[in-house]
């Protein structure tokens, strides 16, 4: 696999949006993104060139992702309040909305950060699924190839994935 | 009853997951229930939350650590392993310190082995050997205690 470089070039940002949504700092998706294109550089004799590199790539990636959350058998630290703080993803990310008046644009931040807190709060296998299904708006048959199980397993934890944010997300009191 | 079997479905009939029929009768519920209505409504504003999740740029010098870390990591690859070669000619049998050899015959250790179990079965059959069994001068004060108990009982041996 002499064109690394090329695919490091033209897949790294790709894989670096997938890793920081999947562990929600930098310091992991950092180290993510590397594994997984050392893995990849590892398993290059298994690579069919007929088939797109970053499909690949990205099976690398969240395989890695499980693998190793399930060898350290931790779990992300979960914040006592929804991040708001600016620490998770989304979150202190301000989306530029020009038509939008600074209100509007103040409660849609607010909103990304209790989703991005709500996401935060999930396990890592009900995490890589609704990231693959509802944030990245991939099928369920998709996202079951990419995890390597089947699609009734994706599915069944795609809608515990939903009923766990949708009671976080509930208003208080 | 109506309102829980709808909230079940909700995150289905938003996603548009619903066969034809059961979207229709889920709208129709939706619009005449108030708290179904808002039900909906939370779960768009959580799938449209989850749709436009921003993605995090890509930090400056990713590319750069990475390509480094590649490149590491063919050159460990395709560097030469140290080899570990022994001279046999100069020192054909090495030999420990106490002089003996390093790889001792097999048939050596099995004839060791053999004589080990050999003493260890006779000691076993015929033990150390008792000097009185073949004098025959006095018989033991074990035996002489035995004869006295059975004649106090009358027997007479």
């Amino acid at each position: 696999m002499g064109d690394i470089d090329k695919f490091i070039e033209q897949y790294s940002a790709r894989a670096y949006a997938a890793a920081y949504r999947l562990t929600g700092n930098e310091a992991d998706a950092w180290d993510l993104v590397q594994e997984a294109f050392l893995r990849a550089l590892e398993k290059s004799d298994l690579y069919d060139p007929a088939f797109d590199f970053g499909g690949w790539l990205y099976r690398i990636l969240f395989r890695v992702y499980l693998n190793r959350r399930r060898a350290q058998g931790r779990r992300r630290e979960i914040p006592l309040e929804p991040a708001c703080d600016g620490d998770s993803p989304g979150a202190g990310e301000p989306i530029a909305a020009r038509e939008e008046s600074p209100p509007a644009i103040a409660e849609r931040n607010e909103a990304m950060a209790r989703i991005s807190g709500a996401l935060d709060r999930l396990s890592d296998e009900l995490r890589a699924c609704i990231v693959l299904v509802d944030v990245e708006g991939r099928s369920y048959e998709e996202a079951a190839g990419i995890l390597d199980w089947p699609v009734g397993s994706v599915s069944g934890r795609v809608f515990r994935a939903r009923r766990l944010m949708r009671e976080m997300l509930e208003p208080r009191g | 009853m109506i309102c829980s079997l709808v909230k079940n479905l909700m995150d289905l009939y938003v996603t548009g997951r619903l066969a034809e029929f059961e979207a229709r009768w889920m709208k129709t519920h939706v619009e005449s229930c108030g708290r179904c209505a808002a039900e909906a409504a939370a779960w768009e504003t959580l799938f449209e939350g989850l749709r436009v999740f921003p993605a995090a740029p890509e930090p400056a010098g990713l590319k750069a650590v990475l390509k480094a870390a590649v490149s590491a990591a063919v050159r460990a690859e395709n560097a030469p392993a140290p080899e570990l070669v022994v001279d046999r000619r100069s020192d054909p049998e090495p030999e420990l310190s106490d002089g003996c050899r390093r790889d001792p015959a097999p048939s050596l250790v099995f004839a060791f082995g053999f004589a080990v179990f050999f003493v260890s079965v006779s000691m076993s059959v015929f033990g150390p050997g008792v000097s009185s069994q073949t004098s025959g001068e006095s018989s033991p004060a074990g035996v002489s205690q035995i004869v006295s108990s059975t004649s106090v009982s009358g027997v007479r041996l």
